[in-house]
């Protein structure tokens, strides 16, 4: 399952952050909490990601992307893989489908399935920075997102 | 509890004509009728005097007269004639309501007409369009709109309610791409290297293998598009057999809601033959979802409040769609359930 939800259907909360995604991404499932990616509000650069995770069900490896290079990414199965535009357009497209969306700062895009997948994000010319976090289970059990 | 602000499909355009029509819309009752000119009325369906339907009256000229004791209302909901006496009480008075009559559809505005924005009636101009054929049905729904949201938002089902028509085994092994920006969700699974659906195959007068596609595209609180199809393998989706499919969900009341369909396609567009058998096809497909959900009706009343839903990654579109409508509704009304209650807005009251 892809998910690109755009800046402008993200809500702020009281403090001004935003929940970007989350996995449960709702208390209404009633499920333990595994994992948040937020952005929270930062005097000089506007604002960063965050990233929780419950450190017994998930590992996260979260990098910076900045070069203006394209990024290729590979979701291992089980996982689950959440890229954030920070400055710049990108545009994330599937390498092998004519799949294609362009990402503008604050929009978040979410990959998560049984398979294994891959993605590329090609960075717009004039300076970019992408945000791409990587969850991965601590045991067995693959990640699933849960709405 | 209906988001109210908005434009919701009461009708079609050949359902209103001289003689007064009723329709109940999130539980108001509405009266509808043309004037002389044409142009449709829509009115609260009670008249202020006795509260006797209006749609039981008659239209003369421009205007409604109640068929109890008379009292007659212009197309502003103006009270113009009291039969018994020369003054018109300044409480005789109906609620008027916002119209827009735009290819085949009447839309009306339900909410505070000072949030009215005629440019949220979406775009349906397939179903005129002469480049498109299209077959219509309209079908009383025994259940919630947000189940025919659900249904239309996560379409698995078809390979299980629509096994003989439109449905097939490989539609929930493909992934789904979904999209929120602001309140629009789309859901969207592109099913490569397929046979055409079984309903469909004969008119698009294919065999082999294809690229099918659809993509629900839901604006609430109660329109949803569907863009389907078929194209050749790794060939752009705009050159295939295309297929948009116009979804008006309008509530009558929290249990039941009227479901206009329109099925517009832009292949066999003059084969009057093939559009006589979608049509056959479809109000079977219709049938199929409006069995389906009136059971899914009677299961979700029956069920404890402490059970919710067991959403699935598959149920990501459905999820959000539910979450914006949550947030509409709580913005219109401070009392409405947050979203961390979502649930609850699925439990009668």
């Amino acid at each position: 399952m892809w998910m690109l939800v755009r800046d402008n259907a993200i809500p702020a909360e009281l403090d001004g952050s935003r929940t970007l995604a989350a996995c449960p991404d709702s208390d209404d499932r009633g499920e333990a909490w595994l994992w948040s990616v937020r952005r929270v509000p930062e005097s000089d650069i506007g604002w960063r990601v965050q990233v929780d995770v419950d450190p017994s069900q998930v590992a996260v490896s979260h990098e910076i992307h900045d070069s203006g290079e394209p990024v290729e990414l590979v979701r291992a199965p089980g996982e689950q893989l959440v890229v954030v535009a920070l400055v710049g357009s990108h545009v994330v497209a599937d390498p092998f489908g004519p799949w294609a969306r362009r990402l503008l700062p604050g929009d978040v895009f979410v990959v998560e399935g049984e398979a294994q997948e891959s993605l590329r994000v090609d960075p717009a010319s004039g300076g970019s920075r992408v945000s791409v976090i990587h969850l991965t289970p601590v045991g067995d059990r693959p990640l699933r997102w849960v709405p | 509890m209906y988001v109210l602000n908005a434009w919701y499909v009461t009708a079609w355009s050949h359902e209103v004509t001289r003689t007064p029509v009723h329709r109940t819309v999130c539980e108001v009752a509405l009266v509808l009728y043309r004037r002389m000119d044409g142009t449709a009325v829509v009115l609260e369906d009670r008249c202020a005097h006795r509260g006797y339907p209006l749609s039981a009256g008659r239209v003369v000229e421009d205007s409604i007269e109640c068929g109890y004791h008379g009292f007659t209302y212009g197309p502003d909901g103006g009270c113009t004639r009291v039969p018994a006496q020369s003054l018109i009480p300044k409480r005789a008075r109906v609620r008027s309501f916002p119209v827009v009559e735009r290819d085949g559809w009447i839309w009306v505005w339900t909410g505070d007409v000072d949030q009215l924005d005629e440019s949220l009636v979406p775009d349906t101009h397939w179903m005129t369009d002469p480049e498109w054929a299209t077959v219509t049905h309209s079908v009383r729904f025994d259940c919630r709109a947000d189940l025919i949201h659900d249904n239309l938002l996560d379409l698995t089902h078809e390979s299980f309610i629509h096994q003989s028509t439109v449905g097939d085994d490989y539609i929930y092994e493909h992934g789904i791409t979904v999209e929120v920006d602001g309140d629009v969700v789309s859901v969207d699974r592109l099913m490569p290297g397929v046979e055409a659906p079984p309903l469909y195959a004969t008119t698009m007068g294919t065999d082999g293998l294809y690229d099918r596609f659809h993509c629900t595209e839901f604006r609430p609180p109660g329109y949803l598009l569907l863009h389907s199809g078929i194209a050749g393998e790794g060939r752009p989706r705009e050159e295939g057999y295309l297929i948009k499919v116009l979804n008006g969900i309008t509530p009558i009341n929290f249990t039941t809601s009227w479901y206009y369909y329109a099925f517009s396609r832009n292949f066999a567009v003059e084969d009057a033959a093939a559009t006589e058998e979608l049509r056959i096809g479809l109000a079977t497909v219709l049938q199929e979802d409006a069995d389906a959900l009136a059971l899914q009706e009677i299961g979700m009343q029956g069920r404890p409040d402490s059970q919710r839903d067991v959403l699935i990654a598959q149920d990501a579109g459905v999820a959000k769609a539910r979450r914006i409508m949550a947030r509409l509704l709580a913005a219109e009304q401070p009392s409405a359930p947050t979203p961390a209650s979502l649930d609850a807005v699925a439990t009668p009251s």
